[in-house]
């Protein structure tokens, strides 16, 4: 009897560790902001720039927000002068790289905001990642239009 | 040192093609960053007769573009990248211009021209181009008739033919700068920015006032 919580207590301690070490390798999520629009806007954009510590590659599969109805990734291409959008289904986080969300380029598409979101705001991310962990993002509401600021 | 042998003659060879690569490279990708500057289209072209509505659904046909410069550009509400990202470069240069010396400079209108009107009625439209600017002109109308304007223009829109309320628009992401003989004076590809923008319109104002 002795020995099986021996047991017990050591698979324990080693599960705690492994998963103490797993949260210490997750992606890291900076400088997350969402651009004002104006008050009737339907569609928002999201950015960040996200880097994967990790020695493993992982990839966003799923975001949500309980700020929006339903956000998505997408990303933004100028060919010709024309414009076009793209979801983006799966966004890949490679091993030790930094993916970049940018104005012009990747983005958060986000669908149908549940009240107006006015500069200085905040709203919370949740980003499902294919290893199964989720990344909870903080990201700030910003103005882009009075001269003199500038993008991240 | 040894004199070069056929085999290293061969690796400076490489070394130097690669060279070439890298600066025709670099001459491309810095020539892309003052693209801003604008195209000018010599000599400037009439616009065709179009009829749209503007955010206080009144016409708004080539005669709103005689008179004082403009500055067009086509987008849509729904798209939350690429707009507002050219609305905010012209919401600032239009502060920018408030400075100019030349009063035609200081009354440039800028015009957002939504090409889904399905979506975009004049009054979200009004609302939208106020957001960046409470001196910015909305305008859409029937698919025809923004045709007849883009076609005239160069301009490209197409929405895509996808299910829900959720499908997208192609679009031309151009600024296109009208001289007040509603005539196309230049195009400033994207990515636009606001000084460059600013000193384009002063340079345009100034160079052409002999002329108009």
């Amino acid at each position: 009897m002795k020995h099986v919580r021996a047991l017990m207590l050591l698979a324990g301690l080693v599960l705690f560790y492994t998963a103490l070490n797993a949260a210490d390798n997750t992606p890291t999520v900076r400088d997350a902001w969402v651009r004002e629009a104006p008050p009737n806007a339907q569609i928002l954009a999201g950015y960040a720039q996200i880097e994967n510590t990790t020695g493993q590659a992982d990839a966003i599969v799923a975001v949500s927000s309980t700020a929006f109805e339903k956000a998505e990734i997408h990303h933004s291409e100028v060919k010709d002068g024309v414009a076009r959008m793209a979801q983006i289904k799966r966004l890949d986080l490679p091993a030790r790289q930094v993916v970049k969300l940018e104005p012009g380029g990747t983005h958060l598409m986000l669908f149908n905001p549940k009240s107006p979101l006015r500069a200085g705001e905040h709203v919370t991310f949740s980003f499902t990642l294919s290893s199964g962990k989720t990344l909870s993002v903080d990201a700030d509401v910003r103005n882009t239009i009075k001269p003199g600021e500038h993008h991240h | 040192m040894s004199l070069p042998t056929a085999r290293t003659k061969k690796n400076l060879r490489y070394a130097l093609a690669l060279a070439c690569i890298a600066a025709a490279i670099g001459w491309f990708a810095t020539r892309d960053e003052h693209a801003g500057a604008g195209e000018r289209v010599q000599p400037p072209l009439a616009l065709a007769d179009f009829q749209l509505l503007d955010g206080d659904n009144q016409a708004f046909t080539r005669t709103r573009l005689q008179g004082h410069w403009s500055l067009l550009f086509f987008g849509y509400t729904h798209c939350p990248d690429v707009c507002p990202v050219t609305m905010s470069e012209l919401a600032k240069s239009s502060a920018l211009l408030q400075h100019a010396e030349d009063a035609a400079a200081r009354s440039v209108h800028v015009v957002f021209i939504s090409v889904d009107p399905a979506r975009d009625s004049p009054e979200l439209l009004k609302n939208f181009a106020h957001y960046f600017n409470e001196h910015f002109i909305a305008a859409t109308g029937s698919v025809e008739q923004l045709t007849v304007l883009t076609d005239s223009i160069g301009a490209r829109h197409r929405r895509l033919t996808e299910q829900g309320v959720d499908y997208r628009v192609e679009h031309s992401v151009d600024v296109w700068l009208i001289d007040p003989q509603a005539r196309l004076y230049a195009k400033f590809p994207a990515p636009q920015h606001a000084q460059e923008l600013a000193r384009s319109v002063i340079n345009a104002v100034h160079t052409s006032e002999a002329t108009l």
